[in-house]
């Protein structure tokens, strides 16, 4: 475990990285705004030296890019990352080449990144070459020797001049490892280092990268979407989410006392191995939305188990959820009228608002008699005034008018996380973005079921 | 002393280099002698070459020769004027294999003669048109989607428009009606094809792993291009020589048939624009198919190696 007082190597400040800035011909003729992809969105963090650092999130949440970032693959459209105090987006030729020499990356699939004409020794080679490291062809292949043992391909004369398509998947990432630390990195990002790889040999090479932590004095960002990898290896996490770090702070802490709903959400969904165990399913709702066009406020408001109602809702937490969730359905086109009546059977209003208030949960977190199509809403503790607007959004549903219904729900119901973007906050040992923990007043609100 | 023990040193790295390479050359040959078609145009080319380099060891006479009077300066009796163009022909008065031609020439002494001329022009336009066209989808695959690609491609689409034949008999009418020009000209519009196919190539390579992790590692682009696409793209690049060169050889023919190439010159296609001219394509087939066959050989030969290197060098195909 890494002291809390270790000098800080890398510092994240604010970056975004958005794709598709350019507008196609069409958008241009049409006059529309280029819409681009927010694939990291205003991230600041710090990554201590020695330490291993865990990105963890859903796919398409950013991991990738963020790490592409750090290692200077991709330009951040926002913001700074400085390494060891210099900023990598500023770079002179000469600092360029030391930072290529300190920062290393292992990608993810080890079938691609190695080039398939290049001999083992020629690949491991490359960086010693590009960096001009080594003072003869002796020296150069003495060194990828000692590297390639290190990684524990030995002996290393057997594997030199073999192609990548001769070796294993397991000895690829290892020979993929050895070409990130022939050049002695202080600094590693390693993109899901070994999803690829077959199960049997993850528990292998996994121990590897942290001998060779040891060994090299390395930091780590490990990138993962396997949060028992990320326990195992991890000082510290980062969770994100549609590119955004909802909570990052010491593994343990944020793995036995999520703060975030979202980081909750998350370990709920790992699969519990134990088949007794009773398994704590995720409390979400819904699918990831669409990056190009995130949720305003908090970007996991509409799926957030824990959405804080507004200062003048009198029903319960649960009643403000499920109304924005209807309202949600009818401003996205999602609620179809015909299938709700369908469903129910009858033609009525309430066949509508049944359908539109019910939460597509696992069983364990619905209402009695409730399946993910139709709720009773009188079991709901809904307030008059709000089951008076969903029922007239409901009869204009039911008239065929869509646009009048979105008209008369939009602005209404409104929480401070569809509202306002959360704030980092430091919560005890982590900081999280959740207006959950801005107040302590808030945090008794909206814990669930407490108010009404 | 202690030279000799350094040479010796040398000498030892460089078989230690060297040794990988020679082996992975022999795994190679016996990839390319598994396939059969290969194998046999490689005979052909080889046989074409030794024709190209030593006509002399192959042909019974050179084009000077001409039938009944040899190589004096000497008339053809009437009588023996009218018997040309003369069947395949074995011992008195004359030797000629294949016959010969109107004039007297033995065929098959000019198709040996004329295999140096068809081999220039296919190689000297296949590599021409892929020393331009190679490079260029290089860089314009590379910096795909940019003012350089956008560039590269608006000037291909331009050359694209550029009418084959008309443009060659422009070409000719400007610079004069010689084999160098009909090579430019066979280069100037076959680089195209390379270039559009390369750059498809590079396009989708630049996007693999393997390019990112050299970028890590500090590679310029120039080393990314040249170390890690190229050996990617060189085996589709030798295809399309192969088809160039084909390509050229058959463009050669038919711009002679049709009067466009250098009429001193000897060539197949130049054979049978004179089977043509003096109107003997139904009569004499001994002076007709022999250049026909031949330019039909050292296509498919070029066309065989071709489609057997790609199989060598595509190091996901074992």
């Amino acid at each position: 475990m890494a002291s809390d007082h270790a000098e800080p190597l890398v510092e994240v400040k604010g970056v975004s990285k958005l794709f598709d800035l350019t507008q196609g011909v069409t958008d241009r003729l049409l006059g529309r705004e280029a819409n681009p992809v927010r694939a990291v969105d205003d991230v600041s963090f710090t990554i201590n030296e020695g330490d291993i650092m865990g990105i963890a999130g859903e796919s398409g949440c950013g991991k990738t890019t963020l790490g592409k970032l750090l290692v200077r693959l991709y330009e951040p459209t926002h913001g700074t990352i400085e390494f060891d105090g210099m900023d990598i987006g500023a770079l002179t030729n000469e600092r360029e080449r030391e930072f290529r020499k300190r920062v290393q990356m292992i990608f993810q699939d080890p079938f691609e990144s190695l080039n398939p004409r290049m001999t083992v020794f020629q690949s491991v080679m490359e960086p010693l070459k590009i960096n001009d490291i080594g003072d003869s062809y002796h020296d150069r292949r003495d060194r990828v020797k000692e590297v390639l043992e290190d990684v524990g391909l030995a002996p290393a004369d057997a594997y030199l001049d073999e192609f990548p398509k001769e070796l294993s998947g397991g000895e690829r990432q290892r020979v993929a490892i050895a070409r990130a630390l022939v050049v002695n990195p202080d600094f590693i990002v390693c993109d899901e280092p070994v999803s690829m790889l077959d199960v049997s040999i993850r528990a292998g090479v996994l121990n590897l990268m942290q001998d060779l932590q040891d060994e090299y004095g390395l930091t780590y960002v490990f990138i993962s979407h396997d949060l028992s990898l990320i326990r195992y290896m991890c000082d510290r996490t980062a969770i994100m989410y549609l590119g955004d770090i909802v909570e990052q702070g010491p593994t343990d802490d944020v793995v036995m006392d999520p703060k975030h709903p979202y980081t909750e959400a998350l370990f709920d969904a790992v699969p519990e191995i134990d088949p007794e165990a009773e398994r704590h399913r995720a409390n979400v709702t819904g699918e990831v939305p669409d990056p190009r066009n995130p949720p305003s406020g908090c970007r996991f408001h509409p799926r957030c188990s824990n959405v804080i109602p507004p200062e003048n809702w009198t029903g319960s937490q649960d009643a403000f959820r499920r109304t924005i969730q209807f309202k949600r359905r009818v401003l996205t086109d999602d609620l179809d009228p015909e299938e709700a009546l369908e469903n129910a059977g009858r033609d009525s209003v309430d066949a509508i608002l049944e359908r539109g208030l019910a939460l597509d949960l696992p069983e364990e977190h619905s209402l009695a008699g409730e399946d993910s199509h139709a709720v009773d809403p009188s079991a709901i503790d809904l307030p008059s005034d709000a089951e008076r607007t969903l029922r007239r959004a409901a009869e204009q549903m039911l008239d065929d008018d869509p646009d009048a219904a979105a008209a008369e729900l939009d602005g209404e119901f409104v929480s401070i996380c569809e509202r306002e973007h959360p704030e980092m906050r430091e919560t005890g040992t982590r900081v999280t973005a959740c207006h959950l923990y801005e107040t302590e007043e808030r945090d008794a609100v909206a814990a669930p079921g407490s108010s009404d | 002393m202690s030279t000799q023990s350094e040479s010796g040193f040398e000498l030892d790295t460089l078989r230690e280099r060297w040794g990988p390479r020679i082996e992975r050359f022999k795994r190679g040959w016996d990839r390319y002698t598994t396939h059969k078609m290969g194998v046999a145009g490689l005979a052909i080319l080889v046989l074409f070459t030794l024709w190209a380099l030593f006509p002399d060891v192959f042909a019974p006479h050179t084009p000077e020769w001409k039938a009944y009077i040899g190589y004096e300066n000497t008339r053809m009796s009437p009588e023996e004027v009218n018997s040309l163009p003369h069947p395949p022909a074995f011992g008195d008065p004359f030797f000629a294999p294949l016959g010969t031609n109107a004039s007297g020439q033995g065929i098959y002494s000019m198709l040996v003669y004329a295999a140096g001329s068809a081999l220039y022009i296919g190689l000297a336009a296949g590599l021409l048109s892929s020393l331009v066209g190679v490079p260029l989808g290089l860089i314009s695959g590379f910096y795909g989607d940019t003012w350089i690609d956008e560039t590269i491609q608006r000037i291909v689409d331009v050359m694209y428009g550029l009418p084959f034949l008309p443009f060659l008999i422009v070409l000719v009418a400007i610079r004069g009606v010689n084999t160098t020009n009909i090579i430019l000209g066979i280069a100037v519009t076959s680089w195209l094809n390379n270039c559009i196919l390369i750059r498809g190539e590079t396009l989708s390579l630049k996007e693999r792993a393997y390019i990112e992790s050299a970028q890590v590692a500090g590679a310029s682009d120039t080393r990314i291009v040249f170390r890690h696409i190229l050996p990617n793209v060189l085996p589709l690049a030798f295809v399309f020589l192969a088809q160039d060169a084909a390509a050229a050889i058959l463009a050669q023919a038919s711009l002679a048939y049709l009067g466009l190439a250098d009429f001193t010159a000897n060539s197949w296609g130049l054979m049978i624009q004179n089977v043509q001219a003096h109107n003997y394509i139904y009569n004499a087939p001994w002076w007709l198919i022999p250049p026909g066959l031949a330019i039909t050989a050292i296509a498919a030969a070029f066309y065989f190696i071709g489609f057997s290197m790609e199989d060598v060098t595509n190091p996901q195909k074992e």
